[in-house]
């Protein structure tokens, strides 16, 4: 605790400062504990719910499972029953190489734009912010037409290529705040050093690291989580996704939400351990003040 | 180690800004030139163009009689510490003064052998291994200094590198980079707004006002003999006490009038020879505070100035006595002028005086100092260029 030791405050009174910082403490506990809450339930009720029976799900979707309605049979039917490792296998390439390009080119194309002074400089930022406002999904029939023509369909690449597009826009934004804060003495020291462009964007890349970080988190997760792209450019059995092979489980079996439940759990493992990963790298890059 | 020679060279940024005017300038191989000047007046982008960093709009750039205009920072061969030291922060010190040699492809082993000597120099051997986050400000300054070095470069440029340090770590820092350029004698360009450390450290002196060279010489040639108004109030501490004034000549005698003073002007401002100011021309006059002294017994046959104690203020070694007099003081847009004055009060211009600790003067005394200085600095009122007997002008 860190009381004030140096004034002789009178006893059993706190002080209005003090009383405030307590209750702001407090308040925002409480406004953050509302928010995990409300985030959290959907995704526990969906964790609690692919350990129960069919009908357990059904009587009280509430409960947490038991003895009595403990069951792994949508575990049995995911793991057993379908070909879920290849899906998992192609979500994983998918997303990891979609957010791979997307920092790389990113990176490249911010530190051009806050680096060099060239004719058109704040037009091409512009045209690149648009991206951000314009949802891709507007495009998708030409995006189909093209991978139709590029014979593309039922390819990774096809998904790989329309999303690494699909996160250039906000990572080529977010980079180019992050290119702009390395001072411009460190990339002068470099030049001097007898490093040429390439060298010195070399030198600059562990230094903005925490945007890099960000830029892979808000890449990834609507990459996992599409369901639209993959029904469209890669349906194919052995090109699905785990998103959209576990919606497979709507029709497919019925209704399977033993199945459904089971497939969601699964599939929000490795994106909480990429999450946790990058993330790290997030506040450690905050934390030791890479720049400066 | 190489000659530098710079002839005519100019920088206009695009939107029309003049920020270097027609510079003209040798730099002798060996030599330690220093660039100084109030902020903003141009001397950080000469350095920036010398090292290749921007480009020259006007006029050629020459390391040992190769035009390097078109050359890029590594072509030139020339080294860089920058003010605020622009360490790479994600490497080791080894790594860091390393960099230039694993770009520039030195064997491994002899690249190794380079590092280690530069930083026995330098005594970092013993945080080769740290990081510049986990390094003081000074330990900062000398890795900086280490990246310089260890490459043998033809020159090396510093930009205010002692600016960031504190008042002691400066001075000793300040001797510690004077030493290892003699013992180099490495072709260096310094930069620094601070003019005490233009005249310590400099073998010459190059005063740079809003892009324009004002004069380039030896720091005492610069004191004693400034070409024009503003490198007269730049160099010195405290500053030139300047005020308006005219000459008054006839074919004997002249003298230089003030406010309520005047005093006889040396027998070459007369008319006699044609080489003297002519009858009432405008001037400005220049006193240094250290040559103000007390009148005592025996200097009365000095020209005196009678002015108020407004302040004085011990340092030990000296004091300095803030007074006001009776003349019209000039401005000069010279940013260490303006705070080293107590605002003009009670009708008169400030005159700052260095006098002896021993003086025994009394804030609100009217004292007379005597000018204890062969001649007064006097320049034009007009073109503010210095009027010294016996020059061309």
């Amino acid at each position: 605790m860190n009381t004030a030791t140096s004034a002789p405050a009178p006893p059993n009174r706190i002080s209005p400062t003090k009383r405030r910082i307590h209750f702001g403490r407090w308040g925002v506990h409480a406004v953050l504990l509302s928010y995990s809450m409300l985030a959290l339930g959907p995704t526990l009720l969906i964790i609690m719910n692919s350990l129960k029976s069919r009908r357990a799900i059904f009587d009280d979707a509430f409960s947490l499972p038991t003895a009595d309605t403990f069951d792994l049979v949508g575990y049995d039917t995911v793991l057993n029953g379908s070909s879920f490792d290849v899906y998992f296998r192609n979500s994983f390439i998918v997303t990891v190489a979609s957010v791979l390009l997307v920092v790389f080119f990113s990176a490249m194309a911010a530190f051009a734009l806050a680096e060099y002074d060239f004719k058109g400089n704040t037009l091409l930022a512009l045209y690149l912010a648009i991206g951000i406002m314009i949802p891709i999904r507007l495009g998708t029939v030409s995006i189909l037409k093209l991978m139709v023509s590029l014979s593309l369909i039922n390819t990774l690449w096809a998904l790989i290529l329309v999303y690494t597009a699909m996160g250039l826009p906000l990572g080529v934004f977010l980079m180019t705040q992050f290119m702009r804060q390395v001072p411009r003495e460190l990339k002068s020291a470099a030049r001097v050093d007898g490093a040429n462009e390439y060298r010195v964007f070399g030198l600059v890349l562990p230094l903005v690291r925490p945007g890099m970080a960000a830029v892979a988190v808000f890449t990834m997760l609507p990459v996992w989580n599409d369901l639209w792209f993959p029904l469209i450019l890669a349906p194919a059995e052995n090109t699905r996704t785990v998103t959209l092979g576990a919606s497979a489980f709507l029709g497919q079996f019925e209704r399977n939400w033993n199945a459904l439940l089971a497939a969601l759990t699964l599939a929000m493992v490795p994106i909480i351990l990429l999450y946790v990963i990058f993330s790290r790298q997030f506040l450690r890059g905050l934390t030791e003040g890479a720049i400066k | 180690m190489s000659e530098l020679r710079l002839s005519g060279i100019s920088k206009v940024y695009p939107n029309g800004l003049r920020a270097v005017s027609d510079v003209d300038m040798d730099i002798a191989d060996g030599e330690l030139l220093v660039l100084v000047g109030p902020s903003g007046c141009g001397k950080s982008t000469l350095l920036r163009m010398i090292a290749g960093l921007e480009d020259i709009t006007e006029g050629v750039i020459e390391i040992d009689g190769r035009v390097v205009n078109a050359e890029s920072p590594r072509e030139r061969d020339i080294a860089m510490v920058f003010q605020n030291y622009a360490l790479y922060p994600h490497m080791t010190v080894r790594k860091n003064i390393g960099y230039s040699l694993r770009l520039g492809r030195v064997p491994k082993n002899e690249a190794t052998q380079r590092i280690e000597d530069t930083a026995a120099m330098l005594e970092l051997s013993d945080l080769l291994d740290r990081k510049p986050p986990a390094l003081s400000g000074g330990q900062r300054q000398r890795v900086a200094m280490g990246r310089a070095i260890v490459r043998s470069p033809a020159a090396f440029l510093m930009d205010e590198p002692l600016s960031n340090l504190d008042a002691r770590l400066r001075v000793q820092m300040r001797a510690e980079i004077i030493r290892l350029q003699r013992n180099l004698g490495t072709t260096t360009v310094y930069v620094t707004h601070d003019q005490v450390e233009a005249m310590t450290m400099g073998s010459r002196v190059a005063v740079l006002r809003d892009g324009l060279l004002q004069q380039v010489d030896s720091p005492q040639v610069l004191y004693d003999h400034p070409d024009n108004l503003f490198v007269a109030a730049f160099i010195g501490s405290p500053s030139m006490n300047l005020y308006q004034g005219h000459i008054e000549s006839t074919s004997t005698a002249a003298r230089v009038v003030f406010g309520a003073h005047s005093f006889p002007l040396p027998d070459q401002w007369t008319q006699r020879d044609g080489s003297g100011g002519d009858d009432g021309q405008e001037v400005i006059v220049g006193i240094r505070p250290e040559w103000l002294v007390e009148q005592t017994r025996d200097n009365t046959d000095l020209p005196s100035l009678r002015v108020r104690v407004e302040l004085v203020e011990s340092l030990g070694s000296e004091l300095v006595a803030h007074t006001t007099i009776d003349a019209v003081s000039v401005e000069s847009d010279t940013p260490e002028l303006a705070e080293g004055h107590v605002a003009d009060s009670g009708g008169g211009a400030a005159c700052l005086a260095r006098l002896s600790p021993r003086s025994r003067v009394a804030v609100g005394e009217t004292i007379e100092l005597a000018i204890d200085h062969p001649s007064v600095h006097l320049f034009d009122a007009e073109t503010e260029r210095s009027l010294r007997p016996g020059r061309d002008r």
